[in-house]
């Protein structure tokens, strides 16, 4: 039995009890726009997961679950564009969390979204190579927030609101991680 | 030491981007999207309106996953799953609430006992008697559901008897009767679990049905009863009517 069938093919036969046909049309109608809303996220969530995520069918099972994760808290999605990614990455890190716990369901992502996933990584130049080095030499906090500005393009005040932390209070700690990135981006450099 | 201007090594981390390559054609991204939806069968529907657009849901379970028989109460609770390794079998990410086992032997009582007790009970309804009916609604042998989803029975079957109070108060020019009724349908677009699950625009509708009928409209009030199959529908079509209000309160394009 598949998870679809499982969710699916137990339901309670007395629920024809409960409600409401309005609610089904006010649904439609609200899905139609949430799914335009997240369209555009998808290759952004995709791309989450395959920094963060190996092998690359997890990067897709876990982009996956945000997708279905989102559609269950639709009725928060934010309206701006920028809060809306931002909210979006809040719900894709809940979901790393997830997968590093082994939570994350296996094997339920599309075949598009493994085919893109599974696009080989290009070889980078040696300042490149240094600079992702670097990278993980911060603390895990900061890392996290040095992706989402730079990979993600998020504003600094966005990524601190994916991390859950205050826009002053991600500024200054995207600061520090930046002049310390600096500093152990040269030392690394060093012939 | 060599110093890296902040430009240099920021352009530098972006080509160490390893999704760099990763994309995905707009057509896949809106079929991803679309297949992603939450499915639930048809003959189901119904019990969407609250978990449609939200949290709270009803799980299979395969069987022989669970041991049915013993303790509704499963000690899993949030999400994404009943919290252990079985992660195939469900991901149905709703509160902080229990999973209940609706197929154990005690799930009649386990639903009794979250039996709310602030909540406002239509005229000739005992706690009793929606208890039952909660129970009869939640019995279920293989499934899972949180105790929000037990909450939120309660309170939707009282909210469908109030409907069903206000119609008969009206036919009957029983004004203190619709009053009441008014109030309570108003009031109860803020129960707790109405507002839980509401995914997005449900109480809303609740509520602008509620100065309809407040208003004494007894139109609205039978467009709700036939909406939510609740006492004192006289059997005429009116979900254009339907239509209209929710349309009024979420707009066309939402």
């Amino acid at each position: 039995m598949s998870s679809a069938d499982a969710i699916t093919g137990s339901i309670p036969a007395s629920a024809d009890n409960l409600p409401a046909t309005v609610f089904e049309a006010t649904a439609h109608n609200a899905d139609r726009a949430f799914e335009a809303a997240i369209t555009p996220l998808v290759p952004l969530l995709l791309r989450y997961f395959t920094r963060r995520v190996t092998p690359a069918d997890d990067a897709a099972d876990c982009t996956s679950e945000t997708l279905l994760a989102l559609w269950r808290h639709r009725s928060r999605l934010p309206q701006p564009d920028e809060e809306r990614r931002a909210w979006a990455y809040g719900i894709a890190r809940k979901v790393l969390a997830n997968h590093q716990r082994g939570r994350v369901r296996r094997a339920i992502a599309d075949d598009a979204l493994r085919a893109a996933a599974a696009v080989p990584v290009a070889p980078v130049p040696d300042e490149a190579f240094t600079a992702a080095e670097a990278l993980t030499l911060l603390t895990p906090r900061d890392q996290e927030l040095v992706r989402l500005v730079v990979w993600e393009e998020l504003s600094v005040a966005d990524a601190g609101r994916a991390l859950g932390i205050r826009p002053g209070t991600a500024r200054t700690r995207y600061s520090r991680a930046l002049s310390r990135l600096r500093e152990t981006y040269a030392i690394l450099d060093q012939p | 030491m060599k110093t890296v201007s902040e430009t240099d090594l920021l352009d530098a981390l972006r080509a160490a981007d390893p999704a760099a390559q990763v994309t995905l054609t707009s057509a896949e991204a809106t079929a991803t999207v679309h297949r992603s939806r939450p499915r639930w069968p048809e003959r189901r529907r119904r019990l969407i309106w609250a978990t449609a657009l939200a949290a709270v849901a009803v799980v299979g379970i395969p069987a022989g996953a669970v041991a049915t028989g013993l303790s509704a109460r499963t000690g899993w609770f949030g999400s994404p799953n009943p919290g252990d390794d079985r992660g195939a079998v469900v991901s149905t990410e709703s509160d902080d609430t229990e999973w209940l086992d609706l197929g154990a032997d005690d799930v009649r009582d386990v639903v009794a006992s979250l039996y709310p007790e602030w909540l406002p009970l239509a005229p000739g309804v005992s706690a009793d008697a929606l208890t039952a009916r909660v129970t009869d609604a939640m019995a279920q042998q293989n499934a899972l559901a949180q105790e929000t989803l037990v909450r939120r029975t309660y309170e939707y079957l009282a909210y469908r008897d109030w409907i069903g109070a206000w119609i008969t108060a009206h036919d009957t020019g029983d004004t203190a009767g619709q009053a009441k009724a008014a109030a309570v349908l108003t009031d109860a677009a803020g129960w707790p679990a109405m507002v839980e699950t509401d995914g997005g625009g449900v109480t809303d509708i609740m509520r602008a049905f509620a100065e309809r009928i407040a208003a004494g409209d007894a139109e609205a009030a039978q467009a709700l009863a036939q909406i939510e199959n609740a006492p004192g529908w006289d059997g005429n079509d009116r979900s254009a009517l339907g239509d209209e209000i929710y349309n009024t309160v979420l707009g066309e394009n939402k």
